[in-house]
């Protein structure tokens, strides 16, 4: 019998260089949606109804003082606000997913949806929505929505922590949709009940900058913080007995993520009221195009949410005279997308 | 570090899981020779996972100690015993569909500062030790077209890519058809002529005589018999540990266990 002589070492090095092919084909990928997203920003500070329906031309927009004003006060903040508020719920969903190990979570889970929703109406009838206050009431409900959850779940006796974390969450956002329901049947119907139903639908059509530059700082630490984290998400995503086993500190590991997922959420909440699907759509999509890896899931998740954002408030904004809620747009787009996604042949969640 | 100073040494451990009455583990001793297969068996409930689970500092125990290369382990960082001991656990679930590679890159976590990435030296080392268990030629495939044999091999493979130098293994061929069985058992094998230390429990006697040297008999939380397999592997022993009349044959080299 003759030995073949293996042929390790020159192997091992063609597969170390495919591994490096595919990552530098990963980072083409995010460069071009980098790129897509950019394109979109670009036209739609020019979309919109002044002065028609339709692309503003550029020698307008120099002449006419007044779309200057119109895109510098008005079109921009709102553009920044759908981009970041896209990139939040979509990183937001992702970080979840991956922290409860299941696909099919959202930002809403653990109450924290719920809980904003159920700050902004409070602050609506108790000061008559003044847009602050609507905001930091807004936040300060969601990460107690959190807290409480948490809490929770540390006294329920059934089930992994995993499991313990989504019961309580369940329990904490029914409780709190409870709320916002008394508030709506107690509202005043003239004044306060639009608002607070144009809160629950969602839309940024009140942003402006003041708003925004509030919300920034949250969802600004909180993205980089999950951005650093990316590579890690993978090993919170593991069985504790199995992460722990690998040197992760797993509950104080996952709750960081946790309380970084939930504070850009909230901080989304806290300017667009509630906005649906993004969260759970755009990981999936984003899983489909990277896979699994976190390290470049995430990034494709930041892109496309802020992709998604855009377009939809553009179609927000453009579709018809009046606004049509951006939460209705996301949650028809994100249902159907959704359901694109999972009758396609490979399955691959 | 001497060559004959036991690896891992539980001495006189009781243990109880957070919130329950009873111990699960009471007042165990036991030693595991460095560079050996110990094999753990006993009946269901006897203890021997959450034996595991104290090998690797999953939990402390309530009374005793837990000594790893001469020192406590309560002693060590996770991340410090995340580089000498590896587990591979008797099922894992996992929704997404990483990549063979991806996932045995994983293994590299205890080699890497928080926010740090894996390099592609991590890779060279997830690659090995994929190709240690056979799986390389599907590196690129995912995990979840894997069957059952195979991702059991595959667990294998994320814990070798701790480079460890003691393994646990809870029930690795629970899963596994005859051909993964040998398989594995000659990965095992070559594991251990490099000087990896193996703990693994077992409900397999015939993979158990195959491969250990030291047989550990557990029941209700504590250790009946523990040696050397040749002095332990017959009837009577097996008998009293499983509470049940068994016989052993020897055939052709083979230990067979078979019932009365």
């Amino acid at each position: 019998m003759s030995v073949v002589p293996r042929a390790h070492p020159l192997d091992l090095t063609a597969h170390v260089s495919t591994w490096l092919e595919s990552r530098v084909r990963a980072r083409q990928r995010l460069f071009w949606m980098g790129v897509l997203l950019v394109a979109v920003m670009g036209i739609s500070v020019f979309l919109g109804r002044y002065p028609q329906l339709g692309l503003m031309s550029p020698t307008q927009m120099l002449e006419d003082p007044l779309a200057q004003r119109l895109i510098l006060n008005l079109r921009l903040p709102r553009l920044l606000a759908a981009m970041l508020v896209g990139m939040s719920l979509a990183v937001a969903g992702l970080v979840l997913q991956m922290v409860f190990s299941n696909p099919l979570v959202e930002p809403g889970f653990l109450g924290v949806s719920q809980a904003a929703a159920f700050g902004a109406a409070l602050s609506i009838i108790l000061f008559g929505g003044m847009a602050w206050r609507v905001q930091v009431s807004a936040i300060l409900f969601g990460m107690g929505g959190l807290a409480l959850s948490y809490l929770l779940a540390r006294r329920v006796r059934y089930g992994g922590w995993v499991l313990r974390l989504l019961l309580s969450g369940i329990a904490v956002s029914a409780f709190f949709a409870a709320g916002v329901g008394l508030i709506k049947y107690l509202a005043d119907p003239l004044r306060q009940l639009p608002e607070i139903t144009f809160w629950l639908l969602g839309g940024l059509s009140s942003v402006t900058w003041k708003p925004l530059l509030s919300a920034l700082p949250l969802m600004m630490i909180g993205l980089l913080v999950l951005f650093l984290m990316r590579w890690r998400l993978n090993l919170l995503a593991l069985e504790d007995e199995v992460a722990f086993s690998l040197g992760v500190a797993v509950h104080r590991e996952r709750l960081l993520a946790l309380l970084a997922a939930v504070m850009v959420t909230a901080a989304s909440i806290s300017i667009g009221g509630l906005i649906g699907w993004v969260g759970l759509l755009v990981p999936q999509l984003a899983r489909r195009l990277s896979g699994a890896d976190a390290r470049y899931t995430l990034p494709t998740a930041l892109l496309l949410g802020g992709t998604f954002g855009v377009v939809c408030d553009d179609l927000a904004r453009i579709l018809s005279a009046g606004e049509i809620p951006l939460g209705v747009l996301t949650s028809i787009l994100g249902a159907v997308g959704f359901l694109i996604l999972m009758t396609r042949p490979t399955i691959k969640v | 570090m001497k060559m004959d100073a036991p690896l891992l040494r539980f001495e006189n451990v009781a243990f109880r899981y957070p919130e329950t009455s009873q111990d699960v583990l009471q007042g165990l001793t036991l030693e595991v020779p460095q560079g050996q297969v110990t094999a753990i068996l006993g009946p269901n409930g006897a203890g021997k996972t959450t034996l595991l689970r104290l090998a690797y500092g999953r939990y402390l125990p309530r009374r005793g100690r837990v000594w790893l290369e001469g020192r406590l382990l309560a002693e060590y960082s996770r991340q410090e015993i995340g580089r000498i001991v590896a587990l591979v656990p008797q099922r894992e679930a996992n929704p997404f569909a990483y990549s063979l590679l991806e996932y045995v890159l994983l293994g590299r976590a205890p080699y890497l500062l928080p926010l740090q990435m894996p390099a592609a030296s991590d890779v060279t080392i997830a690659w090995e030790a994929l190709e240690r268990v056979g799986l390389h030629h599907l590196a690129r495939r995912s995990v979840q077209a894997l069957s059952g044999g195979e991702y059991q091999l595959l667990l294998v493979a994320r814990a070798l890519a701790q480079q460890p130098r003691l393994l646990l293994l809870d029930e690795p061929t629970s899963h596994l058809d005859l051909a993964n069985k040998k398989h594995l058992i000659e990965c095992l094998r070559s594991l251990l002529a490099e000087g990896v230390t193996i703990l693994m429990t077992s409900h397999e006697p015939e993979v158990v005589a195959a491969l250990a040297q030291q047989v550990v008999l557990m029941r209700d939380g504590q250790v009946l018999h523990s040696g050397p397999l040749e002095t332990l592997w017959n009837a009577e022993t097996l008998s009293a540990t499983y509470n049940v009349p068994l016989r052993v044959w020897e055939f052709d080299g083979h230990r067979l266990v078979t019932w009365e």
